[in-house]
């Protein structure tokens, strides 16, 4: 059996072998796991002499493994296991065989087998399993039973003691009583041996010493602290970590003896204790000692700098202020502790700031949550002592100083992409250390950056373009930051109160640096951020418009810049900076199109099979795509810039068809060969349609501001109509394009703006042309929420035009909702749909059309109509309730719109008069049997769970609404129908349901009486 | 000639492990080089994926050894390990379960390759419900790991995780990849705010402190 076991094993591992075989001994294998007996025959294989191959060895400690973790042994084969794996452990590891000692992955692999072994027996059946590997490790001069030793120590707290690993509830009590068990039994002779071992191996073999300290790393956890922190072992330890070696080569004994202190530091206990135990330490010295010894100082800024010592020494230190912190914030401390905490946080922030201005960032970053902990600490101090508010300054100090870019470092270079990103990230970090400081001390901040960006600027004055970019970028970066002190928020919450003090160094910043002339600067970094800085203040040109003319010449230079970063970058931050200030830029729009007409021209590419599209994370996009989208920028702030309140009317005509005629007839160049399917053609005219769109809407945001949109300027709309016939041929002519399609209907959307009710006329052939056989559902969508615009722009003026329209539109929209779905794509596609399905008709209702959905052209459609909204209303799966609450409250409109005058008056005495006099003949009958029907329908679905489940809770708002409106329209009719239908059906006793019902003015006590009877049915 | 030069490449045996669904077939066959070879290798239990990167020191390949489908039960488990010179722990961001998992999956990884290069992977970042925020990845932290967020369906940052353990492979840190790998076309878009959303909580999270470990329990 055992050579079958092999072969199978073989087969199974070896990539190329034959895949019939292999099933087959797959098939072997998996028997083999459930065989009773197999264990026997893998730990005699993995036992033998000559030795198995690697892989079967392991594989068979693997089934080994799986029978006793399985519990599938009984007390004799656990017995006999436990023997035959010491019989060949003490024949291979007691010093007798060193050259056929396993490889690494076999001694864990074997290590796991005894770890299970150890957990099943070391309470009754194997007590002395510390013992005897503890005699490996003892025998002279047996490395091998000394590693064996240690992996077994590892293995046991993984198994029983690590926190991390997820693990069985059941396993939680087995582990504490082992962990018991040790405690009481062998745990001093195991903290004894620790001390041996090093004391042993300190100048003889660092594995074995790096193994020893992590092991003591893992097990302080959960021991008696005393067994580590004692002279003996402080006075073994401590040289490892004031260890250097000559060469300055990284020493991994030295790291991990830093990384024990980090790990003993981290153990919980009580604050006294752990404020103690740092002084006892003396981890002061040894912190400021590693930092003073060469691998940290004299060898700074050189190669043999030992980052590996820096990382551990940071972790080290953060470990401490993060504990030292916590002791300070827990209000219980008594006074000497306090103090002391105090004095050890005074002693610890110097190595902790020196470490966080590391050079490498890895280092800075290791210490950043310590700092954040003080920061957040010293925040909550309030009014703070000058030990406190002394330790502030250097720490803004080395905050500020880490934003600077390295000296090494380049900009923008393509090369060094990664680093750059690398440092954008720790900036951002940065940044929230700054603002933590700035929440302890404000005023600091705005000093202290005030002076930095003064000194930079007199600086440049002195030095011009000689002077380090370096330092230019890191002034104007804080003066970017510098706005969430001046403007908390942006101004756009009113949480907190602008600071005056900030605002007014921010508008002395700003204009020294429009000033400065720095808009100059050869650095392209520099004239990025000169931009960015511009657009992101664009309140202070509110309030300084003397400088307007100047940046808008800048901007205009600046976006012809080659640089590949700005280029694009400017051309959006130029939009921007226009469109805000558009009130203020005044009649320039003739001289800035001129100038930036070199850059309008249109070039579509078709892109190619280029594997560079494809690359996941490439984070600067320079595709023609990307160069497009950009272009769009330029004619959205043409669009602002010509329609400014200082230019005339005829002028923005003027202006918008000197624009658009090249478009104009590039598109007639192009549009043959669309039509002829040429793929670069149609991208041309999809681009142009775009273009104009977006032109148009620059022109429409000059009116958004204002409440009431006023009718565009005719001198306006009419070159717009140009732009929309325009389109539309090309909607006519390359309808089967869904690009075009998409691109017509996001101009025609933002020709809306522009055109007025010059639109109208055109509306049929824009519907005809939008919606194509050949449309989504998702294009449908769309296409409903674009109609929804229109509506409510047009109100009643589209009256007619929507009467002829519905029918044809409603008839395809049911076709979409009708069609069978495939997939989740299609799923939420058809959720899509009926949403903005039942939002079309809730807006004809809501905007007073709803006599088109009855009127003579439509009322054939009119019962679909209804049983489709019916329909969204009670489909409850996941994704639909928000469709399911419009369509509730589409037919709560439709009920209050036709059900006649009240007939019922709700209130403490309930009054009805007269019969229901519907708008249109039996919906009274209709209401009470659909309307009403569909209701319970959904209070009945299981799936509708309004007690737990907030959006099912709004939907029972609106049943309750609709209850009440029948009620109303219908009366005597509508309790009759309760109690001679409804109730009995139901079987329950409806008198209070009547009651709340008929004398509830508000929804909410019916709402309460509902969720009562759902509560109570389940 | 061209099987001479193959043969100088050097490779390295990379170990993909985590649990089911997480994705890890997905990831590997997003590479069309990598899955266009193994035709020639289909095995059974463990497929293994030659993927190939251009670097700026020359060519390098990966054998990505993808245990699909075996991660619990039946096959060799951790057999296939042996002589791992570097690995991938992959986890869904949508599934917290497959979080939880990895310290096991690190722990059976280590036992077996001791010492090697790790990526620890969060994928199906372009999924909207996702379950597992940044501020609770910090295994990698505790356990010296890199970690990615990724996802293989839309392809972003695919050679991240191929590229950090090249450059720990090689020993220098100034590794570049010179052209891009041939991926398979994404399935779906990431949203991109999203996925900045994402990196700056990542980023909040890297100036947390570690939990406590008892509140791991």
């Amino acid at each position: 059996m055992d050579a079958q076991i092999e072969n199978a094993i073989e087969i199974a591992w070896d990539p190329a072998s034959d895949p019939a075989l292999k099933g087959q001994a797959f098939d072997f294998l998996n028997q083999l796991r459930t065989d009773a007996q197999a264990w026997q025959v893998c730990t005699a294989l993995f036992t033998r002499t000559p030795r198995a191959s690697p892989v079967v060895r392991l594989v068979c400690l693997e089934i080994v493994n799986n029978a006793v973790h399985s519990q599938a042994l009984d007390g004799p084969s656990l017995g006999f296991l436990k023997q035959s794996l010491l019989d060949y452990i003490g024949r291979i590891y007691s010093g007798d065989a060193p050259d056929q000692v396993d490889p690494a992955h076999l001694q864990n692999k074997l290590t796991q087998t005894l770890t299970y072994l150890f957990v099943a027996l070391y309470k009754e059946g194997w007590e002395s399993f510390i013992d005897d590997f503890l005699a490996l490790a003892q025998k002279d001069n047996n490395l091998p039973g000394v590693v064996m030793y240690l992996r077994i120590l590892g293995s046991i707290h993984d198994e029983i003691a690590d926190l991390m690993l997820s693990r069985p509830d059941n396993e939680a009590k087995r582990n504490n009583d082992l962990k018991d068990l040790i405690r009481d039994r062998d745990m001093r002779k195991i903290a004894q041996s620790w001390q041996d071992l090093l004391a042993r191996y300190s100048h003889q073999n660092d594995a074995v010493v790096e193994t020893t300290l992590k092991i003591i790393g893992k097990w302080v956890s959960w021991i008696d602290i005393h067994l580590v922190i004692n002279q003996e072992m402080i006075n073994l330890v401590l040289p490892l970590v004031g260890r250097t070696h000559a060469a300055g080569s990284e020493d991994k004994v030295r790291d991990a003896a830093v990384d024990t202190f980090t790990e003993i530091v981290a153990k919980k206990m009580k604050a006294s204790d752990k404020v103690e135990m740092i002084s006892f330490l003396n981890l002061r010295e040894i912190v400021s000692q590693l930092l003073a010894s060469p691998p940290l100082h004299e060898w700074k800024g050189t190669p043999r700098y030992d980052t590996d010592l820096a990382e551990a020494v940071a972790k080290l230190a953060n470990t401490i202020v993060t504990d030292v912190v916590r002791v300070l914030e827990d209000g219980k401390v008594d006074n000497d502790t306090r103090a002391k905490a105090e004095q050890l946080l005074r002693d610890f922030l110097p190595s902790l700031l020196r470490l966080f201005s590391d050079e490498y960032d890895e280092v800075c970053s290791t210490v950043i949550p310590s700092l954040t902990d003080l920061l957040t600490f010293l925040r909550k101090v309030g009014q703070l002592p000058p030990t406190y508010s002394e330790m502030l300054p250097p720490i803004l100090n080395a905050i500020v100083l880490k934003m600077r870019y390295d000296e090494t470092s380049n900009w923008g270079n393509e090369d060094e992409q990664t680093d750059e990103a690398e440092f954008q990230e720790l900036r951002k970090k940065l940044q929230i250390l700054q603002k933590s400081v700035a929440s302890v001390d404000e005023n600091l901040c705005i000093e202290f950056l005030s002076n930095l960006v003064a000194n930079m600027f007199s600086t440049l004055e002195q030095q011009g373009s000689q002077m380090d970019w370096r330092d230019l970028d890191l002034a104007l970066h804080e003066i970017y930051l510098f706005g969430e002190l001046a403007l908390p928020n942006m101004g756009l919450a009113q949480k907190s109160q602008p600071n005056t003090v900030a605002a007014e160094r921010l508008a002395v910043m700003m204009s020294k640096m429009v000033e400065s002339g720095i808009a100059n600067y050869p650095h392209p970094a520099i004239l990025l951020q000169y931009m960015e800085i511009c657009t992101r203040y664009y309140n202070f040109f509110e309030d300084q418009q003397r400088y307007i003319p100047q940046v808008l010449e800048n901007f205009v230079r600046l976006v012809h810049h080659d640089h590949v970063r700005i280029r694009t970058r400017s051309w959006y931050l130029f939009h921007r900076f226009v469109k805000t200030l558009r009130a203020q830029v005044g009649n320039v729009a003739k001289t800035v199109i001129e100038s930036i007409s070199d850059l309008l021209p249109i070039k579509a590419e078709v892109p190619g099979n280029d594997a560079d599209d494809d690359m996941s994370s490439d984070e600067s996009d320079h595709s023609a795509d990307a160069v497009f989208n950009s272009q769009l920028y330029l004619y959205e702030a043409i669009g602002c810039i010509s329609s400014t309140s200082a230019t005339p009317p005829a002028d923005q005509g003027l202006y918008a068809r000197s624009v658009m005629e090249p478009l104009f007839s590039d598109m007639s160049v192009h549009m043959e060969r669309a039509k002829a399917g040429d793929a670069q053609a149609v991208l041309q005219v999809h681009h142009i349609i775009m273009a104009l769109g977006t032109l148009a809407n620059g022109f429409a945001e000059a009116h958004v501001a204002q409440a009431k949109r006023p009718q565009p300027h005719e001198a306006v709309s009419n070159e717009f109509s140009r732009a929309a016939e325009a389109i539309l041929i090309a909607l006519n002519q390359l309808n089967a394009s869904d690009d075009i399609r998409t691109a017509c209907r996001s101009a025609f959307s933002r020709l809306l703006g522009v055109l007025g009710a010059a639109v109208l006329p055109q509306l049929p052939q824009w519907i005809e042309g939008l919606l194509s056989r050949s449309s989504s559902k998702d294009e449908m969508a769309m296409f409903l929420r674009l109609l929804e615009q229109v509506v409510y722009n047009f109100k009643t003026e589209i009256y007619n035009i929507l009467d002829v329209l519905l029918t044809p539109l409603l008839q395809r929209v049911f076709s979409g909702l009708s069609e069978p779905i495939n997939g989740t794509d299609d799923e939420i596609q058809l959720q899509e749909l009926r949403r903005e399905y039942v939002s079309f008709v809730q807006v004809i209702l809501l905007n007073d059309l709803g006599g088109v959905l009855v009127s003579a052209a439509n009322q054939a459609t009119f019962e679909s109509l209804v049983s489709s909204i019916i329909n969204i209303a009670k489909t409850l799966t996941h994704g639909n309730l928000v469709p399911s609450r419009i369509a509730f409250n589409v037919l709560s409109r439709m009920a209050s719109q036709w059900g006649g005058p009240d007939v019922a008056t709700i209130g403490e005495n309930p009054v009805t008069n007269g019969a229901p006099a519907p708008a249109i003949p039996g919906f009274d009958q209709f209401m009470i049997e659909h309307f009403h029907g569909l209701c319970w329908t959904v209070l009945q679905d299981a799936g509708f769970r309004p007690n737990t489940d907030a959006q099912s809770r709004q939907i029972l708002n609106e049943i309750a609404g609709i209850q009440q409106v029948i009620y109303a329209k219908t009366g005597d009719a509508f309790v009759n129908h309760l109690q001679g239908v409804t109730f009995p059906q139901l079987g329950i006793d409806g008198t209070e349901y009547l009651r709340v019902l008929t004398t509830a003015r508000e929804k909410k006590p019916v709402v309460g009486w509902l969720l009562g009877l759902l509560k109570g049915r389940r | 000639m061209a099987e001479a030069a193959q043969n100088q490449t050097p490779t390295f045996k990379l170990v993909l492990v985590g649990d089911g669904g997480t994705g890890k077939t997905t990831f590997v066959k997003r590479h069309l080089t990598g899955e266009f070879e193994k035709k020639y290798m289909a095995t059974l239990g463990v497929e293994v994926h030659p993927l190939g990167f251009s670097t700026n020191f020359g060519q390098i390949q990966f054998d990505v050894w993808d245990t699909a489908g075996q991660e619990k039960f039946g096959g060799l488990r951790d057999g296939y390990y042996i002589n791992g010179q570097c690995g991938i722990i992959m986890f869904d961001v949508t599934s917290r379960i497959t979080y939880k998992n990895v310290p096991n999956w690190h722990r059976d990884l280590t036992r077996v390759c001791e010492n090697i290069p790790i990526v620890l992977c969060g994928n199906k970042v372009d999924v909207k419900e996702r379950k597992v925020k940044a501020k609770t990845i910090t295994f990698h932290r505790k356990k010296n790991l890199q970690y990615y967020d990724i996802s293989a369906k839309s392809n972003y940052n695919f050679e991240k995780p191929f590229l950090w353990l090249a450059r720990k492979l090689v020993g220098n840190a100034g590794l570049e990849f010179v052209a891009a790998p041939a991926l398979a076309p994404a399935e779906v878009q990431v949203d991109h705010k999203l996925l900045a959303q994402y990196e700056a909580e990542m980023q909040a999270a890297t100036n947390e402190p570690l939990p406590d470990d008892e509140d791991d329990l």
